[in-house]
């Protein structure tokens, strides 16, 4: 219960300082025109980076961006591995096989080794860094989803369905969706952490959002070369993916545990 | 001096910060070897009394009140790992789930007993093969077999007082006669004190020598079998006698048998794969040659063990399986080719109603259900048809926003059978829906079922492992025995004088007044 609600908070201050504060501190993120690597002042909270951009303005803007690019990965995933799942636990036999040896073929990619190679074939996008991590989060979804379809199946209200006669289309979405999609959202719920964190080591490694986007992984990569001059540059945002990731973790395991009592 | 006494026991139970007694008042006393029984429905406080004799109460339910003493000292302060098992066994309800499925029998027995000789001796006792069944997984077992081994368990330590809590649900009707048997002979033998406790009256009255009637937590009615049977003093112990009494003094008259047929099975097969082998598969012939007729307004009850084939032919009957060879016809057509007109004309209704209703949807769009699959009217006319059903049923219009788990189980069978009625169909099949009721609660069903029947010219196909039940409804019995029809007639020639042994046996473990 604390769990859920601590996650939840967490997720709630990044959201409101990220939105709200570039109100108040209303600094471009792209503009060059202040002194490079200043210490932390009222009015560059987290000071200023190499090229003299104010570094909170780039954090709360790539932390903007880590969110919309997750959510978007996610519910991309999350469709996918809902219809999926799905139409393979409900039909089985030949279709359930054929489906899950894809499954499988996703799943034996290691997560962002897989991402990584999708990047460098993809043209560099926010949009296709999303489709890459969205492409091997899949996979775990539609496995998993599988698992509660074939469980709800056997239920005695799916068989009276069948037994009234009812179509494919109205006990998928009728009877088996609303009493099985709550394991998935769960996971999903864990999966935005993941994603978060994917699209931070895509841009770290150079492959996701390109200079001069604001983004946590790119800032992050730029302040390796600066640690002793600017540790700053390393800190904030460092700080901040850590307090989104843990607050999405925290969060699905708070709803896991409540969907499970 | 009685060997337990319960004095004034009083025990709350903390639900989503609210409390509430469960039990109120209770004071009862065992005497040395005798065999008491306690009755109730469920939810009467039954298995809560035995949980709290043995300490065992979930962490929500505390005793607020009385003492229970054991040979005279009180249980509060006693070192209960030293009374259970050896002074006070207890044989649980699900002898599947008592068993560690990942043990064998033997290292189960041996954590209760010292040597292999005594373990081996204790099965010999309950009736089992020392041999084969020493060296078996619980799942190797039958539920009767499982039920034993715990029954061995419980007796290993020789106390001095055994609590059977409901030792029979889930087992067939023939078997639980026999495990009945055993406990009360054991019991006799030992010198042991048996509580026994069950929502049966029948089988109660059949091996208790006293009975005590629970209702709603507290002790409505005690006495000896014969005492509460001749002269019952509580209303609800009369209505359970009365459900008892039925089925041997009315049978339900035969209707006319001149109407055609609507169900009609020709030498169905049925077979499911079990094993699959590079070159051979092993087959179970769930059904095997069967062939009856069900005609209009009339009842057919299915009887049977569990595992005859009684379920796989009730998903015959609907097209949820397919036959592997015969045909099955409805109202003279391939069950496989209907219109969607006579597919309207056929409903189920499932033995756990809880189960067979979504959870997630409100009893309106429950009912509503096969209106809207077969486009049956406007909202407007359907939501007029719901209330009707609604009614028919006995459920109040106003309770159709709620959600299935807001009623009791009676209310959620009723709801499964205004569900099943929405689209007047001419066959319903009936898959076992009083098992999981109360006594009390199972007559009051069989007897809407009836009179709906009768009402709206329905056949029902009647499947059941309940033979007590069958007159009150049926016209014809079937006896189904391993996958066949062993013997089928009217209600009454069935009873009075069965041909087959096995028939025999079910009439013999029914237990009537």
């Amino acid at each position: 219960m604390l769990k859920r609600y601590l996650g939840l908070f967490l997720i709630a201050i990044v959201v409101i300082i990220s939105f709200l504060a570039p109100l108040i501190i209303k600094h471009n993120p792209l503009s060059q025109k202040f002194p490079s690597f200043k210490t932390p002042t009222i009015n560059h909270p987290f000071g200023t980076d190499e090229l003299g951009r104010d570094l909170f303005s780039r954090v709360v803007h790539g932390v903007r961006s880590s969110l919309v690019n997750a959510l978007f990965a996610v519910s991309l995933a999350l469709l996918a591995g809902l219809i999926v799942g799905m139409v393979s636990g409900y039909y089985g036999g030949f279709v359930d096989s054929v489906l899950m040896r894809i499954v499988d073929i996703f799943l034996a990619f290691p997560y962002i080794l897989g991402a990584i190679v999708l990047m460098v074939v993809l043209k560099q996008s926010s949009f296709s860094v999303s489709v890459a991590i969205a492409a091997f989060l899949w996979a775990s979804f539609a496995r998993l989803y599988r698992a509660s379809v074939l469980e709800v199946k056997e239920k005695d209200y799916v068989k009276a369905a069948i037994a009234m006669g009812a179509g494919d289309l109205r006990i998928m979405t009728r009877h088996i969706l609303p009493n099985s999609v709550a394991t998935l959202i769960v996971y999903a719920t864990l999966g935005v952490g993941s994603a978060i964190l994917a699209e931070a080591v895509l841009s770290f490694v150079g492959l996701g959002l390109q200079h001069p986007a604001p983004s946590l992984g790119l800032i992050l990569s730029d302040a390796v070369n600066y640690l002793d001059r600017a540790p700053q540059m390393m800190w904030f945002p460092g700080f901040f993916l850590i307090i989104l990731v843990l607050g999405f973790i925290m969060c699905g395991d708070g709803l896991n545990e409540y969907i499970r009592s | 001096m009685n060997i337990l006494e319960v004095n004034n026991l009083t025990i709350g139970i903390n639900q989503n910060g609210c409390q509430f007694e469960a039990i109120r008042d209770l004071s009862f006393g065992i005497a040395k070897a005798e065999v008491a029984g306690i009755v109730g429905q469920s939810g009467a406080g039954k298995t809560l009394t035995a949980l709290s004799i043995m300490r065992l109460l979930r962490k929500e339910a505390f005793i607020k009140k009385g003492q229970i003493l054991y040979k005279g000292a009180d249980l509060a302060t006693e070192d209960m790992a030293k009374i259970r098992g050896s002074q006070i066994g207890l044989v649980y309800q699900n002898p599947f789930t008592s068993l560690n499925p990942a043990y064998k029998i033997s290292s189960q027995l041996l954590e209760c007993t010292g040597s292999v000789k005594e373990a081996k001796e204790l099965l010999e006792l309950v009736g089992l093969k020392s041999e084969r069944i020493f060296d078996s997984y619980p799942h190797e077992l039958s539920g009767g077999q499982c039920q034993r081994v715990c029954i061995a368990m419980a007796i290993a330590k020789q106390p001095q007082l055994l609590i059977a809590d409901e030792p029979t649900t889930g087992l067939d009707v023939t078997i639980a006669a026999k495990i009945m048997e055993l406990l009360v002979g054991i019991a006799k033998d030992k010198k042991i004190s048996l509580i026994l406790i069950g929502h049966d009256l029948g089988i109660m009255a059949k091996y208790c020598h006293r009975l005590m009637v629970f209702y709603h937590g507290s002790l409505v009615e005690e006495g000896s079998v014969n005492d509460i049977l001749d002269k019952p003093k509580h209303s609800y112990t009369r209505k359970m006698i009365d459900c008892l009494k039925k089925p041997k003094s009315h049978y339900h008259p035969p209707t006319n048998h001149q109407l055609p047929a609507l169900l009609e099975f020709k030498q169905v097969v049925k077979k499911f794969p079990t094993r699959r082998r590079l070159f051979r598969h092993h087959t179970l012939e769930a059904v095997d040659n069967v062939s009856f007729k069900l005609n209009e307004q009339e009842t057919v009850g299915l009887v049977g063990e569990s595992g005859c084939g009684k379920s796989t032919l009730a998903n015959l009957s609907l097209g949820l399986l397919k036959p592997t060879s015969g045909d099955i016809l409805f109202q003279g057509q391939n069950i496989n080719g209907l219109s969607k007109e006579a597919k309207k004309q056929r409903q189920i209704i499932f033995q756990d109603p809880y189960s067979s209703l979504n959870p997630r949807m409100k009893i309106k769009k429950i009912i509503e259900e096969p209106l809207c699959i077969y486009k049956v009217g406007d909202k407007q006319a359907r939501t007029k048809r719901v209330n009707e059903l609604l009614e028919l049923v006995g459920i109040a219009q106003k309770d159709a926003e709620k959600y299935p788990h807001q009623f009791s189980t009676g209310q959620q069978q009723r709801i499964t059978i205004a569900r099943a009625l929405a689209l007047n169909p001419k066959l319903v099949v009936l898959d076992e829906p009083t098992s999981s009721l109360d006594t009390s609660i199972k007559a009051q069903i069989i007897n809407l079922l009836k009179e709906l029947g009768e009402r709206f010219k329905m056949s029902y196909l009647y499947i059941s492992h309940d033979l007590a039940m069958m007159p009150l409804i049926a016209d014809r019995i079937i006896v189904l025995y391993q996958g066949r029809i062993v013997e089928q007639g009217s209600a009454k020639d069935i009873f009075k004088n069965p041909k087959h042994s096995y028939t025999q046996l079910l009439i013999d473990s029914v237990p009537m007044l």
